[in-house]
């Protein structure tokens, strides 16, 4: 679509392009304090929760004294129907912003969808790669922590040669079991996979798995990992004393997960304040790609760790660990 | 009691009535249940369509009950089976449009409404039943005014917060009630076109396989009975014929070998039997005959004994009648003389006495001379002078011989047409001599004296009866030898001199007798032929 646009208006783009350069070109030269101009940023979040708020907490203060001012911050409220009338506000307004952040995948969605002609920043969107999140104006950082670091924990924490059990839906997170395929054989881990369609088949498959595998790995999958199913995942692990792993530091610290590996959602906003910092400094460059996330932080569950039976001696020594309750 | 495919019949029967019931109850409970599950879909499907429906979300927003018309009708027609009982809509502030099908009796009052959609574990579905006895499957549902993004939902929930609900605004209910009697229309329905086909269909159909199974698995069994029945009857020619590979088979096949070596064995048996009754019967003729051949040897014996007997009586009589005929024929010339002297002279007075020696010594001469001729008789070896003889005048000579006791009554029973035998008549008078003074001596009190006399074949027979005292059965054997007597003043030659001249003329002399009653000899001499 991107590419059929930038088809069809190539002349109009090369033309404001060409205006643009030649715009700063010249004042480049003429008058420093243009560059002391304020770029002005807008932050829409698709919903109001505690993991975005870090996020834009950590842009906020990443952005603070870098001549860059947030003009506002927008909630989508987790509606795509308001989602869209509040981006159409935005659009409608005459006075653009020169860079937007979207975090969650509901606002970075719609902001792709609406503006092409704004760097746009997202952030905080889980297995990003589903949604197309690609363009010449979208730089990006992942949420995902890469299965090589989970394995890696992993093996730290029981040694190699384990079986692990995995549920998925193979529509949504196909690519990473394939992915993760080729990783656990490198790390020597056998990987015991269980292809589910529906919620419901939740607690057959892991019913199935019990008494086959030495540990679980939850990867976050929509049709996996939802309200019910987090109940009854809960219980059969606590209850079989079943080190489970998984990338959401919110599921270790309810007690269903053992240990996690996520993003530092803090520093992820720092990261995503020093990326606008270089788009809005190089108008030139209107994407920078997307990105893994600098740093990861290790969430475990002590009450777990100790009702399953696992030392985690080792891991308290580990900078960036979290530990709960 | 039962045969046995009987009893086969009656327990696959009662196994397969057992099936079809509980496959029976098993689609029922199925079909139910499917159902029950289909109407939850309907009912569920129905109220979200309502609780989702923009336009009931205006309603509900501005309490304007107006709007509610378009969105339940769109329900409706979503009802093709009219299920639908009763529906209510309401807002935060008061029921806005409540409505029943016409045909539900029950009052909206008694179906409660519903509050509890804040606790996450309420169920969408409720069984109601209502006082008045009715059944609702009551389906109720909140209506938000916006809705989750699904993903962001996800998001959420991984990255730690579920803050949507707690921010959604409840507009109001939607409160759906399916009457389940077409429900149980269409269960009744499978119960009458599926459910119970099915189970008669199972029961008949297993019933039928039974039956047509056991009279396969039976008949062989029958048949074989039947034919051990003629085995055992003694038909061992009998054989099972079937050819089938399994236990069957292989009973027939162990029969029919059982069969063929019993046969071979009785077969055997019988020709040792047949053998074995050959035997007995060899044995007994050569028994019979050594018994005849025994006989004839006792016989022999007996002639040959006798004939030494009668040689050596014969020898002596010949002897010794020759040397005393000559003699006492001298003594009784000699007293003859004398008595015809002593009629002349008178001698003294023994003469009476005298007399009576020289009668004595006359009447035991005559004795003895008879005795002597007897003994000549006897022992007289030359062919008897035969010439055809009428026999009635034999038997009237020797009778008219003999002097006969009043007290014995005579009979002579002769037929006149009787032919002409070969005899000495001499010889013949003599036998018949000694046997009527036989049959005389033995009736002393007298008696029935009879002479019978027929023809009978080739042979002419004499009877000659007695109403005596009889012979006892012990001597019987002896009557004939000579020397042999039960006369005090006997010599015992009499019949051995009778049966010697009979046999001499190729003839028999036969004796019937019992002690008491009488005897009879029966005297048979060949007839000339004329």
């Amino acid at each position: 679509m991107i590419e059929k646009y930038l088809k069809q208006h190539c002349l109009q783009i090369f033309t404001v392009f060409w205006f643009i350069l030649a715009f700063l070109f010249q004042i480049s030269f003429l008058s420093p304090q243009i560059f002391a101009k304020e770029n002005t940023v807008v932050i829409i979040q698709s919903q109001q929760i505690a993991a975005y708020s870090e996020a834009i907490k950590g842009f906020e203060k990443g952005c603070k004294g870098k001549n860059i001012s947030i003009k506002a911050i927008y909630n989508l409220n987790g509606d795509a129907d308001e989602g869209k009338r509040i981006i159409q506000n935005i659009k409608d307004n005459k006075l653009k912003p020169d860079l937007i952040l979207a975090v969650g995948v509901l606002a970075a969605t719609l902001v792709k969808e609406q503006f092409t002609d704004v760097p746009i920043i997202f952030c905080m969107v889980i297995n990003h790669k589903r949604f197309n999140l690609q363009g010449a104006n979208i730089t990006g950082i992942s949420s995902e922590v890469s299965v090589e670091d989970q394995f890696a924990i992993l093996k730290e924490l029981l040694g190699a040669h384990k079986n692990v059990g995995v549920i998925y839906d193979p529509m949504k997170t196909g690519k990473i079991i394939s992915e993760a395929d080729v990783v656990a054989k490198r790390l020597e881990f056998y990987l015991i996979k269980t292809k589910i369609t529906s919620e419901n088949e939740v607690a057959s498959a892991l019913k199935n798995m019990i008494g086959k595998i030495d540990a679980l790995w939850m990867i976050p999958d929509s049709t996996v990992i939802t309200k019910n199913s987090l109940n009854v995942l809960s219980k059969t692990i606590l209850e079989h004393r079943l080190p489970t792993f998984c990338t959401s530091d919110a599921i270790v610290k309810a007690g269903a997960a053992l240990v996690s590996v996520s993003p530092d959602y803090t520093y992820t906003g720092l990261q995503a304040a020093r990326m606008a910092q270089t788009l809005l400094n190089n108008p030139s460059t209107t994407s920078l790609g997307i990105t893994q996330p600098d740093k990861l932080k290790l969430t475990l569950n002590t009450q777990t760790a100790e009702i399953i039976g696992v030392n985690l001696a080792s891991f308290q020594s580990h900078p960036d660990v979290v530990l709960y309750p | 009691m039962f045969s046995l495919r009987t009893k086969l019949i009656l327990f696959m029967s009662m196994l397969t009535i057992f099936i079809g019931i509980l496959s029976c109850l098993f689609f029922l409970i199925h079909s139910k249940s499917q159902q029950e599950e289909a109407l939850k879909k309907l009912g569920t499907s129905l109220v979200m369509q309502l609780a989702q429906d923009s336009e009931v979300k205006h309603a509900l927003n501005y309490t304007q009950s107006a709007f509610l018309d378009a969105p339940i009708k769109r329900v409706q027609t979503l009802d093709m089976e009219e299920e639908i009982g009763y529906c209510r809509i309401s807002n935060i502030k008061s029921v806005i449009i409540e409505e029943k099908a016409p045909w539900i009796s029950v009052r909206m009052k008694e179906i409660p409404m519903r509050h509890d959609y804040q606790n996450p574990d309420v169920q969408l579905t409720h069984r109601k039943i209502t006082s008045s006895g009715e059944t609702f499957y009551d389906f109720s549902i909140p209506v938000v005014e916006k809705q989750t993004f699904s993903e962001e939902a996800f998001a959420a929930q991984l990255l730690g917060e579920i803050p949507a609900k707690a921010e959604q605004k409840i507009l109001g209910f939607v409160q759906i009630g399916l009457s389940p009697h077409k429900l149980n229309e269409r269960i009744h329905r499978s119960i009458l076109r599926s459910i119970i086909p099915m189970g008669l269909s199972i029961v008949l159909g297993g019933i039928c396989i039974t039956f047509f199974f056991t009279k396969y698995f039976v008949s062989p069994i029958r048949h074989m009975a039947s034919i051990t029945l003629d085995i055992a009857k003694g038909n061992l020619t009998r054989t099972v014929d079937i050819h089938s590979r399994d236990e069957i088979g292989q009973l027939s096949l162990s029969f029919n070998q059982m069969t063929k070596s019993l046969k071979a064995s009785y077969d055997e048996k019988e020709k040792i039997m047949a053998q074995l009754r050959e035997n007995v019967n060899n044995l007994s003729n050569a028994n019979k005959e050594l018994v005849r051949i025994n006989e004839q040897l006792n016989e022999a014996q007996e002639r040959l004994v006798r004939s030494e007997k009668l040689a050596v009586v014969g020898k002596l009589a010949s002897g010794v009648g020759h040397e005393l005929r000559n003699p006492l024929g001298a003594i009784r010339n000699a007293l003859f003389i004398i008595k015809k002297k002593r009629g002349n002279t008178r001698i003294s007075n023994d003469v009476q006495k005298f007399n009576q020696l020289v009668e004595i010594v006359e009447k035991e001469t005559d004795r003895s001379i008879k005795i002597v001729n007897d003994l000549l008789g006897f022992s007289r070896t030359a062919k008897p002078a035969v010439s055809p003889t009428n026999i009635r005048s034999i038997i009237e000579s020797s009778l008219s011989r003999l002097k006969i006791p009043d007290k014995i009554n005579k009979v002579v029973q002769v037929e006149n047409t009787l032919p002409l035998v070969p005899v000495d008549a001499n010889q013949i008078e003599q036998v018949f001599i000694n046997l009527v003074q036989n049959a005389m001596d033995a009736m002393p009190k007298g008696g029935w004296l009879t002479v019978h006399a027929q023809r009978e074949n080739n042979f002419l027979a004499i009877t000659i009866t007695d109403t005596g005292c009889g012979i006892p059965d012990t001597i019987k054997n002896k009557i004939f030898d000579p020397l042999f007597t039960t006369k005090p003043k006997g010599i015992g030659l009499g019949l051995a001199i009778s049966s010697n001249i009979i046999q001499r003329h190729e003839g028999s002399i036969d004796l019937k007798s019992k002690e008491g009653e009488g005897t009879s000899f029966i005297i048979k001499l060949p007839i000339i032929k004329t």
